[in-house]
């Protein structure tokens, strides 16, 4: 006789199997239980429609039509797209031939912070700025540090309703200087922060933009009009990690830096020094001679401390002496102020005169224990001193 | 013994059980060491070996009509020999060549690439099963004699392994003693067979690779690509994994199994993990301080007018490194405790005024041991009045995701069953500060009237309105209906599993899913027999891991006895395979339908009986004895039901040897998956038992209604 023979046929199998799945379903009650404890927790979240549209969108600003779909202007991503879908950065979706913001008043994140923590050293010390993020971000850096907003859509996180006009009343109430459009991606939410920055000006609110300034010239100088200050995250000088780090490229960004300093921005830079991928000094000096070169020697230039953080948990945090010698670098190109981030008691948080060489602004943390910048002038040299400092 | 050809093939037969099981615990660490160490990552693995094992087995029979089976046997021998080694080195070179330089791998990446690297060595192991139970079955068959000294190495191997090379010995040290046994084993079965040419070409490639092992550091080569741009200055590997050093300029940065412990000058994680704690008593006196004392952690505590620190390590290495590199105070007030932290904390008759965790996220079953319900009761009790303590864990301070807000829910409301009040301080981690007495946010205000002298925790770098108003948004993000976090319900550590996987989107269903339909497909197209032997695989691994877990969960993790616990699985494993077999005349498919039936009742009453000891204080002697009784009642039983198997069955050799042996290290591979990452923090112990039993039972039922088709040998 054939082993086949030994064998259960198909139609039993299904059968037993079915008694059997009942016998494990009896077991597995306690599954759902669980489960339900984890749709309570979301259940928490605003009531979001399922549609592509809800109360959140509006029609994007920088689009066109092509024969292959809607291609949004916004970004270099440049994404094109067909009807329902949604772009790279989860935010832009067409509907009825139209692309559409699905962030316009929904943030997920809202916090008051130093100004100093954007950082934005040189532009209204000392005050606090109302922080927003929405869902979303046109980039997918390895190592970034809000990634639980960058890398989700807003359908998916918890979001506050917050329209232009409430989120100014709500930065008012807060006694905050300024709106920080920051964490995740402000590029994203173009329209909000667009139409929020308007309403500000007008209520006697700066506008700050915390970017990594991946983003076309035309939205650019657009919204350069209605920003009072930008810390643009210059996150490498190599086309080629910029585009296995972060999923971007590098020209833009510089466009980007350009573009802010023409239309009279108030300018900090930032580059986050990350253990074998940003920390090549020779990077760094063509980074920082192209900064000079260009222009932005009056620009502070923060090199930050990087922790082991997201998908790059594999790397040791940055060394104080890489972060010194970086900053050694710059100076030496001749940017005239250069900070070091996220180093306690890093003497390179305070600010020295470019010119007599002495202490202007001593900083600790996110306090200044003493500043000798009178009408934007060092006291003791009359040098000037870039900033917005009142 | 004389040492005819017959007998060397038993000696092969017994060198590949000591490279197998030496080889799995090794890999095991490098993976772990090298991707990134949880509870399903480890399932994963162990699943992935036990799957190309059993592939390896069926595709032996394949093998069943070549002539000269003894040149296939060296030729395997001699993949066995070499395999560990390349596969380690690869693993460690080509880790930040195929991905982002330090960057962790996603769910997907870790099946797959495992699942590459282990092929060689794991389908060679499983063919080796296979045609070895041909050889040695050429009278009579003898799979079960197979099973027998293939479970006889490993037992062996675990026993020198976790008792001799460990302690003396680095992976790459230990795989090259394997590699040379191998070798031997190799030549000498060519020599008996009087086959010159091969072992002449066996013998070259030994000398080549021994060659080059000792020629090249290797474990250097493979070490400094791993760790690109890092001077490695110090490393050691013991029991619990490996440990070493790296220099970045003047940094260190000390690693435990690839993870970053910490790095030195981190100020901020140093202050804010003790005086957000200590700040809040009144007049810390008698500290505790579990895990973090190496990184500057001490030097903060003494900042407060102490009496004692008792200061435990869960890697008693870490200790040793912190000596090494001088980082550990020589002060009377510091206590060094070289114990499991479970075990100290339920036998000392000491009691504390702030107890300070400094412990990884809870991601696997032995660290979740330490943010349980019952932990915490029991450091409750070794508490002063007053007094505070103090864990943490990963957040963003500006968003939570609903994965982080399940994981911080989970643990917020555990302490909140143990202790009236629990703060959240926001810092760059999410500080738990739990205690009986009232406790305040206030921290800068603390700091100052304590006059405590910091660089980061003061008013420069802190503001109490801001951490109130970010406290609150955490704690106003989570859920006060989570459930909490117990022993034998460790949800925790599946919502950090969760938390893990939302990095990089998987679909845990769809992969679920997946594994549904492959299972279904296979089951479908085995014997029924093969479906029983699947189904006692499933409970065995799972009971081992129950055993395990729970092990560790009431008495506490001692290296050795779970080394013990192991090495009497594998004892159990050969005697029931073997030497039980011989107590019976003649065995029959009733005697394979009882045994199920007895395995299922088994694995239902295994965690009762465990609660039952957790509820009940035995003595020391009298809980471990009932853990041993426990792991060999179900390994002999395993074993047995293997020998039954392969002698109930009528067939032909190599499809017997093939179809059971993969059936067995199938189900065990689906169990050591399942239950630990999954059904364990689902479903809690109990239920995972009735499941497992059920399925058994369900197995006995339908071999018992097909009792007449099955054909056997009487």
């Amino acid at each position: 006789m054939s082993n086949s023979e030994n064998k259960i046929s198909k139609r039993n199998f299904l059968k037993y199997g079915l008694y059997g799945t009942c016998g494990m379903l009896a077991g597995l009650g306690s599954i759902d239980i669980i489960a339900g404890e984890i749709s309570k927790i979301s259940s928490k979240l605003p009531d979001i429609s399922k549609d592509k549209l809800w109360k959140w969108s509006k029609e994007a600003h920088f689009y066109i039509s092509t024969p292959r779909g809607i291609k949004c202007r916004l970004c270099p991503q440049a994404c094109v797209l067909e009807e329902g879908e949604t772009g790279d950065c989860k935010t832009r979706v067409v509907f009825e031939n139209k692309l559409y913001t699905i962030v316009y008043g929904n943030p997920c994140a809202i916090h008051v912070d130093p100004i100093e923590k954007k950082p934005l050293f040189h532009f209204l010390p000392e005050s606090r700025s109302f922080s927003v993020a929405t869902a979303g971000c046109n980039l997918a850096c390895l190592n970034c540090q809000n990634w639980q907003i960058s890398q989700s859509s807003p359908k998916d996180t918890s979001n506050y309703d917050l329209m232009p006009e409430k989120l100014v009343k709500e930065a008012i109430s807060r006694n905050c200087k300024s709106i920080a459009y920051t964490y995740s991606e402000p590029i994203v939410f173009y329209e909000y922060m667009y139409d929020s920055a308007k309403i500000a000006h007008k209520n006697n609110l700066k506008n700050v933009f915390v970017s990594a300034g991946y983003i076309e010239e035309k939205p650019m100088r657009k919204l350069a009009k209605v920003i009072d200050a930008a810390n643009i995250d210059l996150k490498s000088f190599s086309n080629d990690i910029y585009e296995m780090l972060n999923a971007g490229t590098l020209q833009p960004v510089l466009n980007t830096l350009k573009i802010l300093k023409e239309e009279n921005v108030w300018l900090e830079i930032t580059n986050l020094i990350i253990p074998n991928w940003t920390d090549d000094f020779d990077m760094i000096k063509k980074m920082c001679n192209w900064l000079f070169d260009n222009g932005f020697a009056d620009c502070p230039l923060h090199f930050s401390r990087f922790t082991p953080m997201y998908k790059l948990t594999q790397l040791p945090y940055t060394s104080t002496t890489a972060l010194n010698k970086a900053r050694q670098i710059a100076i030496d190109a001749g940017i005239k102020f250069v900070y070091i981030g996220n180093v306690v008691g890093s003497k390179a948080e305070n600010t020295y005169c470019p010119n007599c060489g002495k202490l202007l602004i001593e900083r600790k943390g996110f306090k200044i224990n003493s500043n000798f910048i009178k009408n934007n002038k060092c006291s003791f040299c009359d040098e000037k001193i870039s900033g917005v400092w009142e | 013994m004389k040492l005819s050809s017959h007998n060397i093939i038993k000696l092969s037969i017994i060198i590949t059980g000591i490279t197998a099981v030496i080889t799995q615990i090794i890999l095991l660490r490098e993976f772990l060491s090298v991707l990134f160490g949880n509870e399903l990552i480890m399932g994963i693995i162990l699943a992935n070996w036990m799957l190309l094992t059993g592939a390896g087995a069926y595709l032996g029979k394949f093998f069943s009509n070549t002539k000269n089976k003894i040149s296939i046997i060296i030729s395997l021998q001699v993949i066995l020999a070499i395999m560990p080694i390349i596969t380690v080195f690869a693993l460690n070179v080509l880790k930040n060549i195929v991905f982002p330089v330090g960057s962790m791998l996603s769910l997907f990446e870790i099946i797959f690439s495992s699942f590459i690297l282990l092929v060689p060595f794991c389908v060679s192991s499983g063919i080796a099963f296979t045609i070895f139970s041909i050889e040695i079955s050429k009278n009579s068959n003898s799979i079960n004699k197979v099973y027998y000294l293939e479970s006889l190495g490993s037992l062996i191997g675990g026993i020198i392994l976790n008792f001799i090379l460990l302690f003396f010995f680095s992976a790459f040290q230990i795989l090259t003693i394997i590699l040379t046994i191998n070798f031997l084993a190799a030549i000498l079965l060519a020599i008996k067979n009087k086959m010159t040419v091969a072992g002449t070409i066996t013998s070259i490639i030994f000398l080549i690779f021994l060659t080059i092992i000792l020629k090249f550091d290797i474990e250097e080569a493979s070490l400094s690509k791993l760790y690109e741009g890092q001077n490695i200055i110090y490393s050691q590997e013991n029991q619990y994994g490996k440990l070493f050093v790296s220099k970045t300029d003047e940094q260190l940065n000390f690693y435990e199994n690839g993870v970053s412990l910490f790095s030195t000058n981190n100020i901020i994680e140093n202050e804010e993990s003790v005086h957000y704690a200590m700040l809040q008593h009144s007049a810390p006196k008698n500290i505790l301080l579990i895990s973090g004392g190496v990184s500057g952690r001490i030097k903060e505590i003494l900042k407060y007018q102490i009496s004692k620190i008792d200061y435990l390590e869960i890697n008693p290495g870490i200790i040793e490194l912190g000596n090494i590199f001088g980082f550990i105070p020589k002060i009377m007030k510091l206590n060094i405790i070289n114990k499991d932290a479970r075990l100290f904390i339920n036998e000392t008759q000491n009691k504390y005024d702030v107890v300070l965790m400094n412990l990884p996220e809870p991601t696997t079953a032995r660290i979740n041991r330490f943010y349980t319900f019952e932990f915490f009761s029991e450091i409750k009790k070794k508490l002063n009045n007053n007094a505070v303590i103090s864990i943490s864990l990963n957040s963003s301070q500006n968003y939570l995701s609903k994965e982080e807000i399940n994981t911080n829910s989970i643990i917020f409301n555990t302490l909140k069953t143990c202790f009236k009040n629990v703060k959240i301080i926001p810092g760059n981690r999410n500080y738990y500060i739990a205690s009986d007495t009232n406790l305040s946010l206030q921290i800068t205000r603390l700091v100052n009237s304590k006059q405590i002298k910091n660089d980061y925790v003061n008013d420069s770098y802190l503001d109490d309105e801001l951490i109130k108003q970010r406290s609150e948004f955490i704690k106003n993000s989570l859920s006060t209906k989570s459930k909490i976090n117990k022993d034998f319900k460790p949800i925790s550590y599946y919502g950090q599993l969760l938390l893990w996987m939302s990095y990089f989107k998987n679909n845990f269903l769809f992969i679920s899913i997946l594994v549904l339909i492959f299972l279904v497909f296979i089951l479908m197209k085995i014997n029924i027999i093969s479906v029983g032997l699947f189904a006692g695989g499933f409970a065995a691994s799972s009971a081992e891991v129950i055993i395990l877990i729970s092990f560790q969960i009431i008495y506490g993790y001692v290296y050795h006895i779970i080394g013990i616990i192991i090495t009497l699985f594998m004892a159990g494993l050969a005697i029931g395979s073997y030497f039980l077999p011989k107590f019976f005349k003649e065995l029959n498919k009733n005697h394979f339908i009882k045994l199920q039936f007895i395995i299922g009742i088994y694995i239902i009453i295994l965690p009762l009986i465990i609660i039952l000891c957790s509820t009940l204080n035995f003595e020391k002697v009298l809980l471990h004895t009932i853990f041993y009784v426990l792991t060999l009642l179900i390994s002999i039983m395993t074993g047995f039901q293997f020998a039954i198997a392969t002698k109930i069955r009528k067939s032909k050799i190599p499809s017997l040897a093939a179809e059971s042996y993969s059936s067995d290290l199938l189900g065990s591979a689906i169990g050591a998956l399942l239950t630990s990452a999954l059904l364990i923090p689902l479903i809690g112990i109990i239920n995972v038992g009735i499941l497992i039993g059920f399925f058994n039972i369900i197995c006995v039922l339908i071999i018992w209604l097909k009792r007449n088709r099955i054909i056997t040998l009487q």
